[in-house]
């Protein structure tokens, strides 16, 4: 496989935002009061942030520091530091306590050895306890987080099945890589974290299959995501626009997921899956168009359903995108192309209306948006009044009272509902957006116009790569071998190879 | 340096090439066009053109705003004429009458006075040719011994609007139906004859006036010079496939006092095609007609479990079919002088050195060809009843006595 690497290079949007270091590169002190001193200094006017002396029987003074809220405070108090004040009575050498801890006895927690004092600030601001002792210049970073952060294990809200495991991704990085190692109990399934965000260092993880994964695409994923340069990371969507291959494109260039048995299976076919600490959504690179209209449920389906239904998701995602034109072009444009008792029917309905067909299907297409818009926004109890008011008063009562007309609200919720079968909620935005482009072309230059657009469209969709896949593939460029998951989800015992352009040479 | 390609620059050129060639100005609002359901032409006293328009009347089709059923107050169409020397003079002179934009994209039919055709049609086929809004689609029909007007004027109770009736009927097979562009393509192809089907008014009192397309209107040098007569039509439309389904009825045997001894069939498959040979410099037309047939009334006594009786029937009614196509090529050869069955064409694509000889002398030659007949009658199905009512009470009574 060849990867086009970017020309160009990354944005480097750090330089504007950019807030001056907040901390030194000072080393750890070995006196216990310069480093507590410093500290304080720090976290001056942070009133989470905890500091407090501990003494173990036999040892030097310690000091431990974490922020409250980020800690385990019951674990740090029952099974970090009661223990250690029982057993530990080793009186000589420099820090006896640290080197305890660290050799033998947590394992089940991730501890570190540190010297440096910017690395204990950020340990501490990303929820470790930092254990100093007297008279030495290393200090023990123990991970000891706050369970209590996370939620729960549960279905995901955009991507909910029927058929199908109901867990989904939570905003916590580690319990998203372990929801990946359950159903790929592999060594092969690779984790590599970088932490990214000059402000946030947020642990962004890139997760493959080695051997299935090519290393052109894993090295291309590294180099990108090494070269960020910000401030924040807070959501996968921040990486994604940041090192998509195309800046200007409505089109999603990464999958996104928040669904472990989807992820699982595209890291199986050969994908990078990048999981950012904090958000449970994760993007898939590289993605086609066609994984657009594709749901993990059609692979729990038999292949005949999952087909029939990848095909009703094609035909209304065309109609989400072309409805509105056609009726626009076809009724401003070509009449004799309706059949003689539907012009008439049109026609009559139309026969009072104030608009002219294309300002009228603008208008009703923004209100159908405004009202989807204010349905998602509005809390739960309130939601169903917005279809009421949008139903009754924007529907029926402006057709009677004759300010639109009656097809184009017909035209108007086909298309809405049309537009709820894309099931990938990014290419549902692309789609949706761009149909108002279509109804400007329909509207000044007819039938002409709409094959205009589409042609645009097409010239900007072959253009587009992911990670240096074409975007259409497998029709364009063509590979027969994968139309059996694009056209039609074939049966498991056809679908053996893994797709061309992904699937190594173990596949 | 490298060639920089100006993709904006491209862009603007592009959609400049829309606007100019597809732009706003041809865009038309539907409820601003005056939908012409039918148009036809009469000849007025003084030998200008009358054109009739039926213009549609949307609301009053499908209910309008209020969509309440049943018929709407109200009515579905309006028929405007106007007179002039020629098409787009007339269209002019409409259009000034109409708030709405003239539209032709719909029209279903275009009907010819009777006395509009006898005097010439020439006139006004240049601008069907030439106008792309006229529909090619639409079916030509001629008015039988009356005015197109009285035609497009007429309210049929089963149809909002009359034009949509006439071409349902045409559609639906019963009726002789020849489109705009099979007509213009026969005014101007000196193979093939020129026909339209010609509609009549049958006025069945409390019920309104009623629409029949049982005749051909035969023309010939773009004039129309008489028509085929009912029985004629069904055969020819018969051969020509135009009609896919009929009844025949004849009778086999003589009537005696219980039966009348007649059988009819439905003809519901055929099959025909015109053969040619060059003999002594003058071509001999063999037509050939195949037809499938099942009975579907039995009035006489014969047995039709039997086979010599099935074969009799046919034979009796193959002699009827070709009695038909003789009378129809007897007319075409002598009252008409008009090539109905298009031997021409047939010639003209078996025999194509000696088309090109004759094609001058071809009015001269056509009286004159020879024509033979081979049909061929099946009875494939024989109903239920395997004789009739009567014979099979006999049969009945007989086995107990």
């Amino acid at each position: 496989m060849r990867i086009r690497s970017r020309t160009k290079r990354l944005p480097d949007i750090s330089r504007k935002l950019a807030i001056p270091e907040e901390q030194g590169n000072a080393k750890i002190s070995d006196r216990l009061e310069d480093n507590e001193a410093a500290l304080r200094e720090l976290f001056d006017r942070c009133a989470d942030f905890y500091i407090h002396p501990v003494y173990f029987q036999q040892s030097e003074p310690g000091l431990v520091a974490y922020m409250q809220g980020l800690v385990d405070t019951q674990s740090l108090d029952f099974d970090l530091l009661e223990p250690l004040l029982e057993q530990i009575r080793q009186p000589d050498g420099a820090s006896p306590v640290i080197k305890a801890i660290h050799n033998a006895s947590f394992s089940v927690v991730h501890t570190k050895t540190i010297t440096e004092l910017s690395e204990a600030v950020r340990d501490i601001t990303s929820g470790s306890i930092v254990l100093m002792m007297q008279s030495s210049n290393k200090a023990l970073a123990i991970k000891l987080q706050n369970k209590n952060l996370n939620r729960a294990v549960e279905e995901p809200v955009t991507e909910a099945v029927i058929r199908g495991p109901h867990s989904g991704f939570i905003e916590n990085l580690n319990v998203n890589i372990a929801l990946l190692r359950v159903r790929l109990k592999t060594p092969r399934l690779k984790v590599e974290t970088f932490i990214l965000g000059d402000v946030s260092h947020t642990v962004v993880a890139v997760a493959y299959m080695e051997g299935i994964a090519p290393n052109e695409l894993i090295e291309e994923v590294k180099r990108r995501l090494t070269q960020i340069k910000i401030d924040v990371i807070f959501e996968s969507g921040h990486i994604e626009e940041i090192i998509s291959d195309v800046r200007y494109t409505p089109f999603p260039l990464m999958q996104m997921s928040e669904r472990p048995d989807t992820v699982a299976a595209l890291i199986y076919e050969g994908k990078a899956a990048i999981i950012v600490d904090g958000t449970p959504m994760v993007n898939i690179v590289p993605a086609t168009f066609w994984q657009g209209f594709q749901i993990v449920e059609d692979y729990y389906n038999k292949f005949m359903f999952a087909t029939a239904f990848r095909w009703l998701r094609f035909l209304f995602a065309l109609l989400t995108l072309l409805m509105p034109s056609l009726y626009v072009a076809i009724t401003t444009f070509h009449q004799e192309m309706i059949p003689t008792a539907l012009s008439l029917s049109i026609a009559a309905a139309r026969a009072a209306a104030p608009f002219p067909t294309m300002l009228e299907t603008l208008m009703m297409e923004i209100i159908f948006e405004a009202l989807r818009e204010a349905g998602i926004r509005l809390p739960t109890p309130i939601g169903p009044t917005v279809s009421i008011v949008g139903a009754l008063v924007i529907g029926q009562a402006a057709v009677q009272a004759g300010i639109i007309s009656a097809p184009i609200v017909i035209v108007v919720a086909l298309t809405g509902i049309s537009s709820f079968l894309i099931p990938k909620v990014n290419m549902n935005l692309a789609l949706r957006l761009l149909r108002f482009p279509v109804v400007i072309m329909a509207g000044l230059f007819g039938l002409f116009g709409i094959g205009a657009a589409l042609l645009a469209l097409l010239i900007h969709l072959v253009t587009l790569r992911s990670f240096g896949v074409p975007y259409l593939t497998p029709i364009a460029p063509f590979q027969a071998s994968g139309l059996w998951d694009v056209l039609v989800r074939a049966p498991w015992w056809i679908l053996r190879k893994r797709p061309h352009q992904t699937g190594g040479d173990s596949g | 340096m490298t060639k920089r390609s100006f993709p904006l620059a491209r862009a603007g050129i592009l959609m400049l090439y829309f606007i100019l060639l597809a732009g706003c100005w041809d865009s038309d609002e539907i409820e601003q066009l005056a939908i012409i359901m039918g148009s036809g032409f009469d000849l007025t006293e003084d030998g200008q053109i009358e054109g009739i328009v039926q213009i549609a009347i949307p609301a009053g089709v499908s209910g309008g705003k209020d969509n309440q059923p049943g018929p709407s107050p109200q009515q579905p169409f309006l028929t405007i004429s106007d007179n002039g020397f020629s098409a787009p003079e007339i269209i002019n002179r409409l259009q000034q009458q109409l708030s709405q934009k003239f539209f032709l994209g719909q029209r279903a039919v275009f009907v010819i006075g009777d006395a509009y055709a006898r005097a010439g049609i020439e006139q006004a086929l240049d601008w069907f040719m030439r106008s792309p809004d006229s529909r090619y689609s639409a079916y030509v029909l001629t008015a039988y011994n009356m005015k197109a007007k009285d035609i497009l004027t007429t309210q049929y109770n089963l149809e909002p609007i009359s034009s949509i009736a006439l071409k349902k009927i045409m559609k639906g097979g019963s009726g002789y139906a020849e489109t705009m562009d099979e007509f213009l393509y026969s005014v101007v192809n000196p193979d093939k004859p020129t026909l339209t089907g010609a509609v009549s008014l049958v006025d069945e009192g409390e019920a309104g006036k009623f629409f029949r397309i049982d005749r051909i209107a035969v023309y010939r040098n773009k004039k129309l010079i008489g028509f085929l007569n009912e029985r004629q039509t069904t055969m020819f439309s018969l051969f020509q496939g135009k009609l896919k389904e009929t009844n025949m009825t004849m009778q086999v045997e003589s009537k005696n006092e219980s039966l009348p001894g007649t059988t009819s069939i439905h003809i519901f498959g055929t099959d025909a095609s015109i053969h040619t040979k060059i003999e002594g410099n003058k071509p001999h037309i063999e037509l050939k007609f195949k037809a499938k047939s099942r009975i579907i009334e039995n009035l006489n006594s014969l047995d039709l479990s039997k086979d010599e009786n099935l074969r009799r029937i046919e034979q009796k009614f193959a002699d009827k079919i070709e009695h038909a196509l003789m009378e129809l090529v007897q007319v075409a050869q002598e009252q008409y002088k008009v090539d109905l069955f298009a031997f021409a064409e047939e010639v003209h694509i078996q025999h194509p050195y000696y088309w090109k000889k004759s094609k001058d002398s071809w009015t001269d030659i056509f009286p004159t060809i020879p024509v033979n007949y081979q049909i061929e009658l099946n009875i494939e199905r024989i109903g239920r009843n395997q004789g009739n009512i009567y014979t099979h009470k006999n049969q009945n009574r007989g086995g107990n006595g």
